[in-house]
């Protein structure tokens, strides 16, 4: 049961993870205070319950269902760089948040900019179902992705470029660069169900990405019924995204390096891939939560930022020794 | 009982070149019937028609009595299993993994997770294959014929009562080509119906119960080897001529 033993070993990892991530700058003593149940010491209880627990669970949850949905679509797709980023599902969301900021849309009302992220996550990949259904290929999926990813970045550029004064410019920005800083229960409540309708979803495709190894045709063969797949894993992959870029703006790269760190540990199995990628990217992005708040710079790094910092480099080295791209 | 496989005026086409047409036939249980036919003939396409995987344009492809059409995915492939002539994986899976897949559409677990029952005929099927000593390993550390044995042994796992073949014996050196049509013999005693794509006038002329001529999309000839490749079928369809040796020689 290598499956099973690997996905408690990255629990607890996951959990000594929030442990450390609690204890760094000083927040051990707050925890010790709050556990000794110091009735007096509120300020304990709103630091490590109100401010530092969310944060760091935002940052669980969007890596967890950034490196599922990433696991997914590379089953999917058959290839080891398909991730929301590259297939623009994670630009079309944040395309939406940003509309949301840029024409005070979020004034109105605080579901407006979750809300366009989903939407447009969803959109987006309603887009590639139709367009990729149709053809055997997933190249052209990939192809077409990028073309997406491009196209938003272009609309995002415009808006940025048109900003009325520089503090909608810096609020565009800071959306843009990722962030878990300053989060809510009440961002993680918006979230939660549409996290929760997309695991599910993607995990009911697992056993058919197994399937999927020996290609569509080879699976339609097997008995898999491919297209009920890759409808789920195409909306739950959306779910997944556009809920993480609600929270958090455009985290990159974390879906596309954990399935590949953690592919040797399930013997390549596309369908064992999926929870332990999910557990160990949401490990990764709270130890880089923690880091970022631990490093001594005057302004606080971004998270994206340094996802991106360690994800690109990643990548590159992923995509220069990967065989057989786009097949 | 219905036949294992009966196709009525299956027609099919790429554009405006037909790749099949108006194929009428039926397999039996417990027959081992040889496809052959000059590149491009359609072979493939016919297995594909068969297995499910491509749908006809006209005409009728059954599986044990009902319209392959029809069937849910998983269903269909309770009556068949399909190997394609393409073999690629898209992720180094282990060979036994590999091999559990021939048992999607009733498990559809990896290999350690298979109920007893399952992992048993898995491992019957590798053993038979002669793959034993490699199906621990990842499939691309594999070379062409060990790899072509793992996937003959994820046919066989299925169990099923139809196997549909394209070009098996590929990549295979001599020996285990005898030793593959020696097993595909043994299933077809069995009660197994066998549809078998291969390029190997001989090796069909010797093992099959019925060979089945392809030429440009139609069925030239069918019936007993000896019948079906006549002077007339091997000069027109193939170029050859039977040989003294028993083999074959250009016209």
């Amino acid at each position: 049961m290598m499956a099973i033993r690997i996905n408690l070993a990255l629990g607890l990892l996951a959990s000594a993870a929030v442990l450390l991530a609690l204890s760094v700058n000083g927040g051990g003593a707050d925890l010790i205070a709050l556990l000794s149940a110091d009735a007096g010491n509120d300020l304990a209880r709103i630091l490590v319950l109100e401010i530092r627990l969310p944060r760091i669970l935002s940052a669980f949850g969007v890596g967890a269902a950034l490196g599922l949905a990433g696991a997914a679509l590379q089953g999917l797709l058959r290839n080891p760089l398909a991730d929301p980023g590259v297939l623009g599902v994670s630009g079309a969301s944040a395309l939406g948040a940003v509309i949301a900021v840029y024409f005070n849309l979020a004034a109105l009302s605080v579901w407006a900019l979750p809300g366009l992220a989903i939407v447009m996550a969803l959109g987006v990949t309603a887009l590639l179902y139709t367009l990729g259904a149709r053809s055997v290929s997933t190249t052209r999926l990939i192809l077409v992705g990028v073309g997406l990813s491009s196209l938003a970045g272009s609309v995002m550029a415009l808006l940025m470029n048109l900003a009325p004064n520089p503090f909608s410019l810096s609020d565009l920005v800071n959306w843009l660069l990722g962030s878990v800083a300053n989060r809510s229960w009440a961002d993680i409540g918006f979230a939660a169900p549409f996290w929760a309708a997309g695991v599910t979803l993607v995990l009911m495709a697992a056993p058919g990405l197994r399937a999927l190894t020996l290609g569509e045709e080879g699976a339609s063969g097997l008995g898999a019924n491919v297209s009920r797949i890759r409808l789920l894993v195409i909306t739950g992959t959306a779910l997944l995204t556009g809920a993480s870029v609600a929270v958090a703006g455009i985290i990159g790269f974390v879906g596309i390096v954990a399935p590949h760190v953690m592919r040797p540990f399930v013997h390549h199995d596309p369908g064992d891939l999926l929870v332990p990628s999910a557990l160990f990217a949401g490990t990764v992005l709270v130890l880089a939560d923690t880091a970022v708040r631990v490093l001594p710079f005057a302004m606080e790094m971004k998270l994206g930022v340094a996802a991106a910092l360690i994800g690109a480099p990643a990548f590159i080295w992923i995509a220069a020794r990967a065989r057989g791209i786009g097949q | 009982m219905s036949a294992c496989l009966e196709m009525t005026g299956a027609h099919t086409s790429h554009g405006a070149r037909d790749v099949l047409a108006d194929i009428t036939l039926s397999v039996e249980a417990g027959e081992l019937v040889c496809l052959v036919g000059p590149n491009g003939a359609g072979k493939s396409t016919l297995l594909k028609l068969a297995a499910g995987v491509l749908p006809a344009c006209t005409g009728m492809v059954c599986l044990a009595g009902s319209d392959a059409a029809g069937l849910p995915a998983r269903e269909r492939a309770h009556h068949m299993a399909w190997l394609a002539q393409e073999r690629s994986a898209a992720w180094a899976m282990r060979g036994v993994d590999m091999v559990a897949l021939g048992r999607f559409a009733r498990e559809g677990r990896p290999y350690e997770r298979l109920p007893e029952k399952a992992r048993a005929l898995v491992n019957e099927a590798i053993a038979r294959c002669g793959a034993s000593a490699f199906a621990h390993r990842a499939v691309d550390t594999l070379s062409g014929g060990e790899k072509a044995r793992i996937h003959l042994a994820r046919v066989l796992a299925a169990g099923a009562p139809l196997l549909l073949l394209d070009e098996p014996l590929n990549a295979l050196d001599p020996r285990h080509q005898i030793d593959v049509m020696n097993l595909l013999r043994a299933e077809a005693a069995g009660g197994t119906a066998i549809v078998l794509a291969m390029h190997d006038l001989a090796m069909a002329r010797r093992h099959a119960d019925r060979v089945i001529v392809l030429d440009e999309g139609r069925i030239a000839a069918s019936g007993p080897p000896d019948t079906a490749f006549s002077a007339a079928i091997l000069a027109d369809v193939f170029g050859v001529q039977s040989a003294p040796d028993g083999g074959f020689a250009p016209v």
